[in-house]
């Protein structure tokens, strides 16, 4: 059960960050208000505040993660007894003696780092210097890697067991500072150049083992403006390098910060990318380095797309246990979804083909003719067994939304529902998979990951993240009722490509 | 004299320097009390911007008896309050705000991030009186005395609320806890 105290620290620890378009937003605004009580003429926009987030950074953080390196440097290169100074060692030595500490570090192919706390807490970390590239993975199973060589980073989520794999901006990426093997070392430099920072560094050792290791224990304590820092380093005499730490940090009244113990160790080897860690080859990719999204310069804002229901033709959670990989019924209405300012359904009118060219009832035009109603007269049946209905945006879009409203009178399950876009009306070019519950690979698209689901009012939504394309297939193989397939409506939100 | 009151004469004469230096040492934490509160990026934006253009126009003849903080944060909590009246639909995602969490080592932020993440969305659930009550206390740094002006309520009513959502939030991240 978590404390109080634990709540509060949690919350404490939230901190959400306006991006740059908030802040050039908000100053602009304001600077307005200024600049005309004042009457004084401003120049055009700068992006001076832009450059204090460079400043921001955390030297603090830097700082605990450099002292280890300080210290360690200090005890390969200087031998002393009993405790002393910091300030009495000169800088310029200091500076001196760092490469030394980092050609030891830079010749390790691999540092793991174990981090853990007194709640059993743990992480997992793996360094490599060689690849410039950092791959960590939490106790819950999400993995994140920063590539830094390719510029990229992934990141496992196990609970969408979805892969997202993005570009790595190092000036924007917060975890760029701390996990670049490079970056660690340069936070060194840093941290001997800054005058603004002087840690009163009090040291004393004593030798003993750990692991079956001859060790030197380092006991370091400095303070900072805000925090004190008391580390033990635990240092292979043999080889200079260190094999643990173990940390209190506490605030200016004594009280604890952070509790935590990190344990190193140097293999030959370690894992070659995220799979080596545990993710699944099946997760979903999810490939922004590929998609072309809505530039924040030119949208902004999230806004709810205005979903206009139909009437719901029966009450109650649907119940339907027969079905084998069946979602589960939320019972609650569907939340909003975000979408880009200026989002519409941009499949109201557009033509449809199909795999039956000749519906058994109604057109296939009335699948995106607005009409959402599952009364006679309102829907399209398609012949049975596996077919397929596609959409033609007659021009690209950034695509944030599909929903597809098939027969929603009953609670039926209709199955092998796949979704699909691409850039020809064929289907052969750059066709990807936005939906696939095809579990068997019955319709021989794939198997599907994504479950079956019960129709309503509400219509499936299915969140395509801004994909650009111009067509939109969908396919289904009958329903639990038969084994025909109907659609009311689908409709594409989407804004135009520019 | 102290910074703030230093940055506000400065503000008071037209100086831009002062106004990006207080937005600077505010804008995270403004920013935070708002999306606790109102779980709405586009709102939250709103009110940042509100506050920070009401500051600029009321800097001569604002009469900050406290702490210009409390104040910037009473103001956030003033505007939050009138758009959640005006029903303002929650956001249901936090992925994509790029939360981060403040942590000296780099490792927990991995950790923290996803257990802060879960705070975040339980806040929503309680009622919003006694989340501003904690999210002004625990993340705006206010007292309760403070808290009861602002909610016009006795501080006693004040405590009960801080006291029934740590409560609720014990018990939803618990029951989360154990699925």
């Amino acid at each position: 059960m978590k404390s109080e105290h634990q709540i509060k620290q949690l919350a404490k620890q939230i901190r959400f960050e306006p991006d740059e378009m908030v802040d050039e937003r908000v100053l602009a605004c304001a600077e307005a208000v200024l600049d005309k009580s004042s009457n004084i003429q401003t120049s055009v926009p700068h992006r001076h505040h832009l450059i204090w987030r460079t400043i921001m950074k955390n030297s603090m953080t830097k700082l605990a993660t450099a002292a280890v390196i300080v210290v360690a440097m200090m005890m390969v290169t200087h031998h002393f007894t009993g405790s002393f100074d910091g300030s009495n060692i000169a800088l310029g030595q200091v500076i001196a003696d760092v490469n030394g500490i980092i050609e030891n570090m830079k010749r390790m192919p691999w540092v793991v780092k174990t981090y853990r706390e007194p709640q059993g807490v743990t992480l997992e970390e793996w360094f490599c210097f060689e690849r410039d590239y950092w791959i960590a993975k939490t106790p819950a199973g999400a993995v994140v890697s920063y590539n830094y060589a390719e510029g990229r980073r992934y990141d496992y989520n196990p609970d969408a067991n979805s892969i997202t794999i993005d570009s790595l901006h190092k000036e924007n990426d917060s975890y760029s500072s701390f996990s670049s093997p490079r970056a660690i070392l340069e936070s060194l430099y840093e941290l001997v150049t800054d005058k603004s920072v002087k840690p009163q560094t009090k040291i004393s050792k004593k030798t003993g083992r750990y692991k079956g290791k001859d060790v030197e224990i380092l006991k370091i304590a400095f303070s900072t403006n805000k925090q004190n820092y008391r580390t033990n380093l635990f240092i292979d005499t043999k080889r200079k390098i260190l094999l643990r730490e173990v940390s209190n940090i506490t605030d200016s009244s004594g009280k604890m910060v952070q509790s935590y113990e990190e344990e190193f160790n140097y293999p030959d080897n370690g894992p070659a990318d995220i799979f080596a860690l545990g993710v699944p080859r099946t997760a979903n990719v999810i490939d922004k380095t590929d998609v072309t999204l809505a530039k924040k310069t030119d949208d902004p804002k999230l806004v709810a797309l205005n979903i206009q229901l139909p009437k719901p033709m029966f009450v109650g959670t649907p119940q339907d246990t027969k079905t084998p990989h069946l979602e589960r019924p939320s019972g609650k209405p569907r939340p909003p979804f975000l979408a880009p300012v200026g989002t519409t359904n941009v499949a109201l009118g557009r033509r449809v083909t199909s795999s039956d060219g000749e519906p058994i009832i109604g057109q296939l035009e009335m699948i995106t003719d607005g009409d959402k109603e599952a009364a006679d007269g309102s829907y399209v049946e398609l012949g049975p067994f596996a077919q397929h209905v596609t959409i033609d945006l007659e021009a690209e879009y950034n695509i944030y939304a599909i929903v597809i409203w098939h027969y929603h009178k009953q609670a039926r399950v209709y199955f092998d529902v796949v979704v699909q876009v691409a850039d020809d009306p064929d289907f052969t070019t750059n066709v990807r998979t936005l939906f696939n519950n095809d579990f068997d690979n019955t319709i021989g698209i794939g198997v599907g990951e994504s479950l079956h689901y019960s129709e309503t009012s509400e219509g499936k939504l299915i969140d395509a993240k801004g994909i650009k394309a111009r067509y939109v297939r969908l396919y289904s193989n009958g329903n639990t009722s038969n084994d025909l397939n109907h659609y009311i409506e689908v409709e594409v939100y989407g804004k135009p490509v520019h | 004299m102290s910074e703030d009151k230093h940055l506000l004469k400065l503000l008071c004469q037209g100086d831009n320097y002062a106004l990006r230096r207080l937005y600077e040492k505010y804008r995270t934490d403004l920013y935070t009390v708002a999306l606790s509160l109102i779980h709405d990026v586009h709102t939250a934006e709103d009110c940042l911007q509100d506050v920070f253009v009401r500051l600029t126009e009321r800097a001569a003849e604002l009469r900050i008896r406290r702490n210009l903080k409390g104040y910037l944060v009473s103001s956030v909590a003033n505007r939050a309050r009138d758009r959640f009246r005006k029903e303002i639909k929650p956001l249901d995602k936090t992925d994509g705000l790029g939360c981060s969490v403040c942590a000296t080592d780099p490792a927990k932020v991995l950790i923290d991030r996803e257990e802060s993440a879960r705070l975040f969305n339980t806040l929503k659930r309680l009622p919003f009186a006694q989340r501003e009550v904690f999210v002004l206390h625990v993340q705006g740094g206010m007292k309760f005395k403070d808290i009861a002006e602002l909610q016009n309520v006795s501080t006693k009513t004040v405590l009960s609320r801080y006291r029934y959502a740590i409560d609720k939030l014990r018990a939803f991240l618990d029951r989360e806890d154990t699925k």
